[in-house]
């Protein structure tokens, strides 16, 4: 699905990412942990094509060469973003641009327009699932909405366009608990043997409710180690601290 | 000072059309016209050494041999205009050709009872109506700009509109403003009065169109007042040949509870320049003023706006958005003036700019001169470009860059009009605004 190979941003003499090497199956789900700073967020700008310079290295995606395409392209590849922090737009009802993106990916496979009562009868299936109110449709993107109903709307989105492969920025980060729930239960409804999944985060809880194939340790820019679901485990119990001394030492047992 | 050559030659032409024109026969209305024509040799036509004119130049139109046309030659080719009309839109309608209006194309004989209409070209033929004569005496007398003396003196037809106490127009009323497609250097002045008596209520469509791309000239004036608790919605939309200058001056005045809407929409003409002068006379009239322009090309599309607060507890509420593109540039002018007695008024004001190019420009400025102490006013201006976030966030959704743009940009514009309550109306001008903007060379797919 992703394929990652030393994959290097720098801006200026600033290395933000120092040489990345990622695989991604079909089907995997991958959690990308570190804490803030790290590159987390650069890595999936790369990935979406928000980052287009300063770029070395390869991002290979279904046998494309990702660096080579345009934002929406990859999109219409099957590549979703849920936004750490999605854009206000004003003035661009939520329904409108929802529908607009599926056209815009069907158009591309060479489908005809969504149906207007096939696209209210899925979204309406797919707000009940996340627990949103169908006022939610008719207001404009993001504008106003509070953080939860943000990170609602990213997952609903998501679940709308069935990416291939879905990148979740922080999307755990200012949910409560129950809305934590919500959204897990949505992003899990997605997850099939044909679909890839990386979470991006800094703290494990969400991993308790999307359990990922693998672990990846983000810190300074590079993957210092990666791991079962069990690294999240780990994480919480010694803290970052100990992914880097395990660095410094690498033959000492963990305790 | 040397007069334009424009100028010159409106008032060489004054000389020799004068005599035909409707009322010539009558001293009064004579010596109105030629105190006008005096009055315009004196100020001149604008020029940008005058403070309000000091963006807007006149002069690509100074050789221009701008004539009005007579009333029979602008009813003479019959104008199919079926294909003008607002799609669904149930109104009533006065057709105004060439400056002249068309009864032939309007439904005067459908109006209902408690609406007084007539011609000024009527009043002038019959000189039945002196106040009439008076408001354009009055207004040559203090023209701010020689459009106003040119409009004075070359007076000859209009709508006179008087809705009796308590008529709420059941459908509305539609003044439909066409120049015709032989219609090259054509001038129209246009002057109407609307009256609206205490509590009644009008939709009032004010619409200038051209059927061809000629370059004529558009004068028009409309003058309303408001009395007592009074309603009206006034939706003005010009969208006239892009060759074509435009200077309109909407001057409203208001009784106490009355409420005046208008929603100034600007889509064509090379060279538009629109005035809305605003006064509150009563306590508790309230005047909502929304514009919206777009420029395309080289258009100049300018707004001088005047919001007077004469009496206490009255609300103005004042919004311009404009979108400008390729080489267009706009003008924004909002002047508030709070009288000493005006306590108690709520006054707001905003423009926005959008720019779709690096060389289109928006000179905006807000004007607030306030004498009394208790008062709300805020203003508040911007001109920027689209957001990058916003558009990065629409192709991570599958949207392409020009896609994106379109949806940013026509949002911006729904801001304005989305708050028109007449459905087709709103409808018609969100896709007119559409289709200028899609027409744009910015808005089309890279290839």
């Amino acid at each position: 699905m992703l394929s990652i190979r030393n994959l290097k941003v720098e801006i200026g003499d600033k290395k933000i990412l120092n040489g990345i090497d990622l695989s991604v199956n079909a089907g995997e789900i991958h959690a990308i942990m570190g804490p803030n700073g790290s590159g987390k967020s650069t890595l999936a700008n790369v990935i979406t094509g928000k980052m287009e310079e300063d770029i070395s290295g390869t991002v290979e995606y279904q046998g494309y060469d990702l660096l080579e395409l345009d934002p929406e392209e990859r999109a219409r590849e099957g590549i979703f973003l849920a936004f750490q922090h999605p854009t206000e737009i004003p003035g661009v009802n939520n329904i409108y641009l929802i529908k607009a993106a599926v056209n815009a990916m069907r158009k591309h496979r060479g489908e005809t327009e969504v149906d207007a009562i096939d696209f209210l009868k899925l979204i309406r299936a797919k707000m009940k699932l996340l627990e949103i109110n169908e006022s939610f449709l008719y207001r404009s993107v993001n504008d106003g909405f509070s953080g939860g109903e943000k990170k609602r709307n990213e997952i609903l989105q998501m679940l709308m366009l069935e990416p291939q492969l879905a990148l979740l920025d922080e999307t755990d980060s200012g949910l409560d608990i129950d809305a934590l729930k919500v959204v897990s239960r949505g992003v899990n409804s997605l997850a099939d043997d044909g679909r890839s999944i990386i979470i991006v985060t800094h703290f494990p809880r969400i991993l308790e409710y999307i359990v990922p194939d693998r672990v990846h340790v983000l810190l300074n820019g590079k993957i210092v180690h990666s791991g079962d679901k069990d690294t999240a485990h780990d994480l919480e119990k010694y803290g970052y601290t100990w992914v880097s001394e395990r660095i410094n030492n690498p033959t000492e047992a963990v305790a | 000072m040397k007069e334009s050559p424009l100028t010159g030659h409106l008032i060489e032409l004054h000389e020799e059309i004068s005599g035909s024109l409707p009322g010539a026969q009558d001293a009064t209305i004579t010596a109105m016209r030629q105190r006008a024509i005096a009055r315009l040799t004196e100020i001149g036509l604008p020029k940008i050494t005058n403070e309000a004119w000091r963006y807007t130049n006149i002069r690509a139109f100074d050789k221009v041999a701008f004539r009005p046309t007579t009333e029979s030659n602008a009813a003479l080719p019959q104008p199919d205009i079926t294909t003008l009309e607002i799609p669904s839109l149930k109104r009533y309608r006065i057709v105004v050709l060439d400056g002249w209006v068309s009864e032939a194309h309007s439904t005067l004989d459908k109006l209902p009872e408690g609406l007084e209409f007539n011609r000024l070209k009527n009043v002038f033929e019959g000189s039945a109506d002196s106040e009439t004569i008076q408001i354009l005496e009055d207004r040559t007398t203090r023209a701010g700009h020689g459009f106003e003396a040119l409009n004075s003196a070359f007076s000859a037809d209009g709508v006179i509109l008087r809705l009796q106490a308590g008529l709420k127009l059941d459908k509305p009323l539609e003044i439909l403003h066409i120049t015709q497609n032989d219609a090259n250097s054509r001038l129209a002045n246009i002057n109407h009065c609307i009256t609206l008596e205490k509590g009644a209520k009008l939709n009032l469509i004010e619409r200038y169109v051209s059927m061809g791309e000629t370059r004529h000239m558009t004068n028009a004036s409309i003058r309303i007042d408001l009395a007592e608790l009074a309603e009206l919605s006034h939706y003005r939309i010009q969208d006239e040949s892009d060759a074509s200058m435009h200077i309109g001056y909407a001057t409203a005045r208001q009784d106490s509870g009355s409420c005046y809407q208008i929603f100034s929409i600007s889509l064509g003409s090379q060279l538009d320049r629109h005035e809305v002068s605003q006064s509150l006379e009563g306590a508790n009239a309230h005047c909502e003023m929304k514009g919206l322009y777009i420029g395309r090309g080289k258009q100049h599309i300018d707004n001088y706006t005047t919001v007077v607060h004469a009496s206490p507890d009255a609300s103005s509420d004042e919004f311009y958005k404009g979108i400008l593109n390729d080489r267009s540039r706009a003008v924004f002018h909002g002047r508030i003036r709070v009288d000493p007695d005006a306590q108690h008024t709520d006054a707001q004001q905003q423009n926005r700019n959008l720019l779709l190019s690096t060389d289109a420009e928006a000179d905006t400025k807000p004007q607030l001169e306030i004498y009394a102490d208790d008062v709300k006013c805020s203003h508040g201006a911007t001109v920027g470009y689209l957001e990058a976030d916003a558009i990065f966030y629409l192709r991570s959704r599958g949207l392409s860059e020009a896609e994106a743009r379109t949806i940013l940009t026509e949002a911006f514009a729904a801001e304005i009009l989305d708050q028109i309550e007449l459905a087709p109306v709103r409808e018609y001008l969100l896709e007119l605004v559409r289709d200028k903007l899609v027409g744009d060379h910015n808005f089309k797919e890279a290839a």
